[in-house]
């Protein structure tokens, strides 16, 4: 068990700004990260790095946990998976900065291998998974899928967009396919995608740039309520005007993209106003208030004007407006990959009265497996919303249990002690 | 609310796991029921997609051979309604302490006596039934008819099949309220109202309150369940072990009742090391196995018995049991027959009724149910038909 002032968990630019604040004012901080390296998203998709490394240099003597999944969260105290152990981390602040997941939207095919988000194609290309020798590439979005495109054609691989309009950022030497994507198609690896019009693109890689999801699962965890603000990304935490999460245990912040899909710039804005605020409540800010006011300027100024303002009004007690999904996709597709459930099973479930995600859970296992709803949850509530005739905001969320990450037994059965003996 | 000419002749509280085993059973009766819960299906059991069904059990002979002669009824129930994921694997409840082992032998002498099929393995053989147990084992009571299902299936294909039989279902039916109305009841709920000639309180959300509209306490206790489900493994349980078992799907499930505690919904930290840690002491090898859920639910047991299936007053029935899932197929029938002909089938009356687990009978010295003076006639809530706001708050204070 460890103990620290102030404990944050994810290394991108929120979580970084949070932890170069805590070190700033002395408290005895501890930075968790899942990946192996720092920078989160910022490092992977082109726009934050310089604004990322230079958080990073302020590290000080924070202390460092890389490559370390989080997945309980119990009051304040954090569980933390570390190599082949489980270590309990309590702080009298802690700070979540898990960021967003770009979360595909499901469509005919989108299962296959091959078929993935912009980031995962952005990490193919850090990772020196992708070069000359990459089968067809095929790119559809917006800013992001262009930049991705230039990216690929640059390294010379054979690449293309698809979009009603050719993606802002592609090069001009692109090849762009005017149509909508209808499906992707192959054996269990992808050959080739459709598009509505009926044409056909042999490729080996689709990339389709999708919505950002905030990561609220620590959140909810900690028994903090959620709603469903569009403008913010869909799903995020409640919180009061200095991040504190509602909920029963107080000196829970959140910060960056899990607060609400903003830019970079933001997301390292809200990190180290979040840290701001939990230092001056545990005593540890000189002139807090002077600073306080500072990072709000500079966040005020840093945030695209959508999330910007959808904050503010989240933070002021204001509920979202109803809204209406619908995910409009033929019977036979999969929305559930970890347990194969299709769109007409859940329809088959709602037909007998599940109502909610937790009933289709039961009928059907879609979202029992090992994901955890992080790929079917966002598109399940979508479908459920507009099967139901049911703004998407009202539905009741997935229960959400630990851990939220899989954890070996072993892992769980860490200590040393001799176990009580005649369990089974 | 199913909109059904005369209402249904039986409203059954609690869509879980007895309640849709009720509803099968009447329905092949063709006696037409509607099945009501005030949230979804499967109600506050903990989220597990297997469950034992325990053809041997630590507890009085008879409760023993009732439970024995449930799980014998799974196999045609499969071929009745569709598969459920039942698979007899056998079960085996391990011994690791010479206190274990006693207990174990007991459990046998018990079970021969009534000559069921239980038997002791010595260390031995229990290792080569099961390879995977820890070689630190004593011992193991074995037996052969118990299995495992996916008890969310379960109540999905018996709700389905009852409903093609004309049976009614109405999930998330909040604000419930009873009362006796024109030789029935009359059910009210924030989904509408119907009118039922006699109720059956099987378990699930509300029951307790539910009997508390209608005066009647009935004995009941809340357990407290941890579970812990891993990610779909490679086989590595044969048997269903008395804590831990594998799906047919591959999921290890690890189970313990943690008393009657108050302790939140959520499972600590140190729950979770615990389980895994007596886990890990019984089967080595599950180690390796990624945990996905762990899960704190509550369970209603009956007090003081290990079950309660009987008539509470004219037109009210109760069902609650502690191994819910085996009994579920002979509990459905017994509270079929209790409606249709006013008494319980064959083979449940040989029951001892000095038993604590005793069948309430009309001279039973340990009733189902206490009596309580009726709190009052709900009284309407506002709103009109239908409405019900405030309906629960208001069942107790009409003078």
């Amino acid at each position: 068990m460890s103990r620290y002032q102030v404990a944050i968990v994810g290394a991108g630019p929120a979580g970084l700004a949070a932890a170069g604040e805590a070190h700033a004012a002395g408290a005895r901080a501890l930075l968790i990260e899942e990946r192996p390296a720092l920078g989160g998203r910022a490092m992977i998709v082109p726009g934050a790095r310089g604004l990322t490394e230079g958080l990073m240099r302020d590290l000080g003597g924070v202390d460092v946990w890389r490559s370390s999944p989080v997945w309980g969260l119990f009051g304040r105290a954090l569980a933390v998976l570390r190599g082949d152990r489980t270590e309990i981390v309590t702080a009298d602040a802690v700070i979540l900065a898990t960021g967003a997941r770009e979360t595909m939207l499901p469509f005919p095919g989108w299962t296959l291998d091959g078929v993935m988000t912009v980031e995962a194609g952005w990490e193919a290309v850090r990772g020196g998974r992708i070069g000359s020798g990459t089968g067809p590439v095929i790119v559809t979005g917006g800013a992001e899928a262009g930049g991705l495109a230039t990216r690929l054609a640059d390294r010379g691989v054979a690449v293309a967009t698809v979009g009603p309009a050719r993606p802002s950022g592609a090069s001009e030497g692109i090849p762009h396919h005017a149509g909508a994507l209808a499906a992707a198609e192959g054996g269990e690896v992808l050959e080739r995608i459709v598009l509505t019009d009926g044409a056909v693109h042999e490729c080996r890689m689709l990339c389709v740039e999708s919505p950002r999801v905030p990561l609220v699962e620590l959140a909810r965890l900690a028994g903090c309520p959620c709603t469903y603000e569009p403008r913010l990304g869909g799903t995020v935490p409640r919180y009061d005007p200095r991040f504190a999460l509602h909920g029963p245990t107080p000196q829970l912040y959140v910060a960056g993209d899990a607060a609400g899909v903003d830019s970079p710039r933001a997301a390292a804005e809200t990190g180290r106003l979040a840290a701001r605020y939990a230092l001056q409540a545990l005593g540890l800010l000189a002139d807090a208030q002077a600073k306080i006011e500072e990072s709000r300027r500079r966040l005020a100024a840093a945030s695209y004007p959508m999330p910007g303002r959808a904050r503010e009004a989240l933070m002021l007690g204001a509920v979202p407006l109803d809204v209406m999904e619908t995910l409009d996709v033929p019977g036979e597709t999969v929305i559930c990959p970890c347990e194969g459930v299709t769109v007409s099973a859940l329809a088959a479930a709602v037909a007998e009265d599940a109502r909610a995600p937790d009933d289709l859970a039961r009928w059907t296992r879609c979202g029992m497996g090992v994901c955890r709803w992080r790929r079917c949850g966002e598109p399940v509530l979508r479908w459920l919303g507009g099967a139901l005739g049911v703004p998407i905001g009202r539905l009741p969320l997935p229960s959400v249990t630990p851990p939220v990450r899989p954890v070996p037994i072993s892992a769980l059965a860490h200590s040393g002690a001799p176990a009580p003996a005649g369990h089974a | 609310m199913p909109d059904r000419p005369g209402g249904y002749e039986v409203g059954i509280v609690g869509a879980g796991i007895l309640g849709s085993a009720i509803a099968y059973a009447l329905a092949k009766r063709r006696i037409a029921s509607v099945v009501l819960d005030e949230s979804g299906v499967g109600g506050e059991a903990p989220d597990t997609i297997s469950a034992p069904v325990r053809a041997h059990v630590d507890a009085p002979a008879q409760y023993a051979a009732l439970c024995r002669r449930g799980a014998d009824r799974f196999p045609a129930l499969q071929e009745e309604i569709g598969p459920v994921e039942y698979l007899r694997a056998g079960g085996l409840a391990p011994a690791l302490t010479e206190d274990q082992v006693a207990a174990g032998s007991q459990v046998v002498e018990r079970h021969a006596a009534m000559g069921l099929p239980v038997r002791w393995l010595s260390r031995e053989e229990a290792l080569r039934r099961e390879p995977a147990l820890s070689p630190a084992v004593l011992g193991a009571v074995y037996s052969p008819h118990d299995g495992s299902v996916n008890p969310f299936l379960l109540i999905r294909r018996l709700l389905s099949t009852s409903r093609r039989l004309g049976s009614g279902l109405v999930l998330y039916c909040r604000h419930f309220v009873v009362e006796p109305r024109g030789g029935g009841f009359l059910v009210r709920t924030a989904r509408g109202e119907t009118q039922v000639r006699r109720l059956v309180l099987a378990s699930g959300h509300g029951v307790a309150d539910v009997g508390r509209q209608l005066g009647v306490v009935l004995p009941l206790r809340r357990i407290r369940r941890l579970v812990l489900v891993t990610g779909k493994h490679p086989p590595l349980l044969r048997h269903v072990l008395a804590r831990a078992w594998q799906q047919l799907t591959g999921e290890v499930v690890i189970e313990s009742d943690a008393g009657d505690t108050g302790a939140g919904p959520g499972v600590s930290p140190e729950e979770m090391e615990q389980l895994a840690r007596s886990a890990v002491a019984t089967v080595p090898s599950v180690s390796e196995a990624r945990v996905i859920r762990a899960i704190a639910g509550v369970r209603l047991l009956p007090a003081g018995r290990p079950l309660v299936v009987g008539r509470v007053e004219d037109g009210v029935y109760a069902a609650v049991a502690a191994h819910a899932v085996t009994l579920a197929p002979l509990v459905g029938d017994a509270i079929a027959e209790l409606v249709a002909n006013d008494r319980l089938p064959a083979g449940w009356e040989t029951w001892d009724p000095g038993d604590p687990g005793s069948q309430p009978g009309d001279e039973d010295p340990a009733p189902v149910a206490t009596r309580t003076p009726r709190a009052g006639t709900p009284g309407r809530p506002p709103g009109g038909p239908g409405g019900g706001g405030r309906g629960r708050q208001d069942s107790g204070s009409t003078p």
